[in-house]
């Protein structure tokens, strides 16, 4: 079995795969780089390097590898590792080899990061949650949590985790939800995140719509009195805002830009 | 943040008996911005009138515990007294500015500079 091999990847096109086997030592290196120039030659610009099957990686290979990483991210390129044995993975590491190169546990985490940095893929987050303020903290902390493991910055997530406070208590309290739920829906990928929180209510005559639809069009603040200050937050924190409301359900829906900080 | 660790602690200031310093840490929200600020107002009732909120450690507040803040304002101001907010961290100061707070409540940058203003 050949001990370098490179083809495209059958789940993502787009991604080359350099297939490493067994001890990678300075007699491997011109396969390496004859496979590697000839694939980015034909305009391989992402890849993946598999080392589930390597046992020894010498530096003139790390070396190679690096150089290919230079090369793709020239041209706004990637290229990224998969599942190195624990001894391998510390080797790299001890070399700094992870902080130039992003390393997976295996394939999949390797193709989800692919998708999320360069196909606009998205991460949902669907919740039924009773309609409780206790339950309000932990779900904005969860938030936080997983956009902040996908990259976005403290300022990001604090906006974040204050729209969805704001929604939810907005549910709890004031829509009253009859059913004793709501619901919560957080899609987001690496320049935005949308937002929508919906609840059942009681029956809401038709006056009771309007007033609810003038609080959302055109959220006012009382400055004598110490509440109703939440849509106003959530309208001046997100960057498009929109609203349903029926006479048994009102669903609010919010979209923020990534700013990046 | 320690779970456990108390949002509000309360002491008394050098040489300013009617006046307490209000340390908060961690998150005012929904969840205990109602007990908080009976707590604060149940200050009034004796002596005191000044109160200085040090925000240092105050990571989050949201709509409710800021109206929480704005109701202890008001009630600091019927009595005749002072209510001045300190330290308060960049994203906190956001949520105060949208909600129009900030020209409500007497806001200073360090709580040395809110301390020396009682002078």
């Amino acid at each position: 079995m050949n001990s370098v091999e490179v083809k495209t990847l059958i789940e993502e096109p787009e991604i080359t795969l350099l297939k490493l086997r067994g001890d990678i030592g300075l007699d491997r290196i011109p396969q390496i780089s004859a496979l590697v120039d000839e694939y980015y030659g034909k305009g391989a610009l992402h890849w993946a390097v598999d080392l589930s099957d390597v046992n020894f990686l010498s530096s003139p290979a790390v070396g190679a590898i690096m150089g290919l990483r230079s090369r793709v991210v020239s041209r706004l390129g990637s290229i990224s590792l998969f599942a190195a044995n624990p001894r391998l993975s510390e080797k790299l590491t001890l070399m700094g080899v992870n902080f130039a190169i992003p390393s997976f546990r295996n394939l999949e985490a390797c193709l989800a990061h692919f998708r999320w940095e360069y196909k606009g893929a998205s991460r949902e987050l669907n919740l039924i949650l009773p309609a409780k303020t206790a339950v309000v903290p932990p779900t904005r902390q969860l938030v936080v949590g997983l956009l902040r493991s996908k990259g976005y910055g403290k300022k990001d997530a604090f906006i974040m985790e204050s729209i969805v406070d704001e929604l939810a208590n907005n549910a709890i309290e004031h829509g009253k939800p009859v059913d004793g739920i709501f619901g919560l829906n957080l899609k987001f990928d690496k320049s935005k995140m949308s937002l929508t929180v919906t609840n059942r209510c009681e029956e809401l005559s038709e006056e009771a719509q309007k007033a609810l639809i003038e609080k959302y069009e055109h959220p006012k603040v009382n400055p004598e009195s110490v509440r109703g200050r939440g849509i106003v937050l959530v309208k001046k924190l997100s960057n498009k805002m929109t609203f349903c409301v029926e006479p048994q359900r009102v669903e609010v829906s919010v979209v923020r830009i990534r700013e990046g900080k | 943040m320690n779970e456990n660790q108390e949002l509000l602690s309360i002491e008394t200031i050098e040489n300013c008996p009617s006046a307490r310093l209000l340390r908060f840490v961690g998150d005012l929200d929904s969840t205990n911005a109602e007990a908080t600020s009976n707590r604060i107002v149940e200050l009034l009732t004796g002596d005191v009138n000044i109160l200085v909120a040090d925000f240092s450690r105050l990571r989050y507040i949201n709509s409710t515990g800021l109206g929480a803040l704005l109701f202890v304002n008001k009630k600091v101001k019927g009595v005749g007294g002072v209510f001045k907010v300190a330290n308060v961290n960049e994203n906190v100061l956001e949520i105060i500015e949208i909600i129009g707070a900030d020209q409500l409540l007497e806001i200073h940058k360090t709580l040395e500079e809110a301390l020396a203003s009682l002078a």
